[in-house]
């Protein structure tokens, strides 16, 4: 077999058990995040100490702080707010 | 009197480096300064860049024996390291542990992309058959495509040591050009509205998954593929210090310190490898245009994969992140969100585009492997061990 030849070869296999292997690990990753789904940390109340929060400002602030963070806002948790 | 004096005078002049000096000496002080020079004033990978320069500096400036394996030249020394497949799978345990599998995890089909870029690989190593290097060196030579340092050293340590410096020379320039080798190919291959193509926000993943894939990962691939245990066992490892929770202290030496020091190692090595008669050929030039064409098959590979799964996926998939699959983790990520937003300012495609760039690191570490597993020597403990195995076994089959 020529050596060019004997490369292509060797390429051709090389790549399929690459192809082969990364594909198996998406079946793996797919297996393991349906056996193990991901629970958003539970809600803790919010404390207001201010009285003027309702709400609709703890929603606003909420949403600001994700778009801000470019986190999907069941990341964030708001636990306090106080009026400065 | 006078003539002795003149007799130790010129004992001394002839002990000088300057009388020893040949011209390949002199223009391989030239490479290290022009290395030096790219790493500091043009900031090109500067912490490789930098110590891979000096090295060289050091491996040429006559009778410092600082390279030399017969006066146990220091060099020399650290390139044990290398040499016993020691550094470079530390280095990648200091990646592992820098290493946010989030991207990668919350949507796995990338890791097809960066299978697919692993093309650079193959056409370099045909490319490199045709120029007249046996299927050894060319699979060395071809793991440039792969835009993965310690691969790269580490493959050619095992499989083509001559070639070391130069495959380590051009891995680590062209990782640095990324950002001017990869934007007029990603342009070339895809329309203004495909780079314009917003991906959907990547879905949270719990920890737990976080812990067991690297587990899962080592025992699958390693028992595919035996040859990349050393680097991809030890990414894993990194990576489980950090996701477990329990090895800060691990985790922080690993991702600072540990691979601050076997950087200064692997590249220190890497530069005393670089002396005249090994970098001085008509191979090294080769090497350099082959590296190229690597870095330049590969970004197109990834990006042609890209434009397939977004027609596959009805638009949903920016072809832009397809290069990010060569690795050079985290530059051509970046690469990836730089050309993607001069389309559309608020199109965020950084962490959609780390996840191929850490398919791509696994996918040169497996390319490696089955080289390794190709044309590796044997391992001499591992073929006492099968004889042995063997010896057992015979006397059990009737």
């Amino acid at each position: 077999m020529s050596p060019i030849l004997s490369a292509a070869f060797v390429s051709l296999i090389s790549m399929s058990v690459i192809f082969v292997i990364l594909s198996s690990l998406i079946f793996v990753i797919k297996a393991l995040v349906k056996l193990m789904p991901y629970v958003p940390p539970a809600a803790k109340p919010v404390v207001s100490s201010g009285s003027a929060e309702t709400s609709e400002h703890v929603a606003a602030i909420h949403s600001a702080l994700a778009h801000y963070l470019g986190k999907a806002p069941n990341e964030i948790q708001i636990t306090n707010i106080r009026s400065l | 009197m006078e003539s002795s004096l003149g007799e130790t005078f010129s004992k001394i002049v002839g002990m000088t480096g300057f009388v020893a000096m040949t011209p390949g000496h002199f223009i391989m002080i030239m490479v290290a300064c022009v290395l030096l020079y790219l790493a500091i004033w043009k900031k090109f990978e500067p912490l490789l860049l930098l110590p891979i320069g000096f090295g060289c500096l050091l491996a040429n400036l006559p009778l410092s024996n600082m390279a030399s394996d017969a006066e146990g030249g220091l060099l020399n020394i650290f390139y044990f390291g290398v040499k016993h497949e020691v550094l470079p799978p530390l280095v990648f345990l200091g990646v592992g542990a820098l290493t946010d599998f989030g991207p990668l995890l919350a949507n796995p089909s990338t890791l097809l992309l960066g299978a697919a870029a692993q093309i650079g690989i193959y056409s370099t190593l045909i490319g490199a058959v045709m120029l007249g290097f046996n299927l050894q060196e060319a699979s060395a030579i071809g793991i440039i495509g792969g835009a993965d340092g310690p691969t790269s050293i580490f493959l050619a340590s095992k499989l083509a040591p001559h070639l070391l410096g130069p495959i380590a020379v051009a891995a680590y320039s062209y990782m640095s050009l990324v950002p001017l080798i990869q934007p007029p190919i990603m342009r070339f291959f895809t329309t203004p509205e495909e780079r314009k193509i917003r991906m959907e926000q990547l879905q949270p993943i719990s920890q737990s998954v976080k812990i067991v894939f690297p587990v899962a990962t080592t025992i699958l691939c390693t028992l595919i593929l035996p040859g990349v245990a050393p680097l991809l066992g030890m990414f894993m490892l990194g990576n489980l210090f950090r996701e477990s929770g329990v090895t800060g202290r691990l985790h922080e030496t690993s991702e600072t310190h540990l691979i601050n020091i076997v950087t200064i190692l692997l590249a220190l090595s890497v530069g005393g490898s670089m002396t005249a008669e090994s970098f001085l050929k008509l191979e090294t030039i080769k090497i350099i245009i082959l590296g190229l064409l690597a870095f330049v098959v590969a970004t197109s590979g990834g990006v042609l994969f890209g434009k397939l799964m977004c027609k596959i996926s009805g638009g949903k998939v920016n072809p832009l992140i397809g290069s990010a699959g060569v690795s050079a983790v985290p530059m051509a990520a970046r690469v990836s969100q730089k050309v993607g937003s001069e389309e559309d300012h608020n199109n965020f495609l950084l962490m959609h585009a780390m996840g191929p760039n850490v398919a791509g690191v696994i996918g040169s570490a497996v390319a490696a492997g089955v080289f390794v597993s190709l044309f590796g020597t044997p391992d001499p403990v591992s073929h006492a061990a099968l004889q042995t195995a063997s010896h057992l076994i015979n006397p059990l089959v009737p």
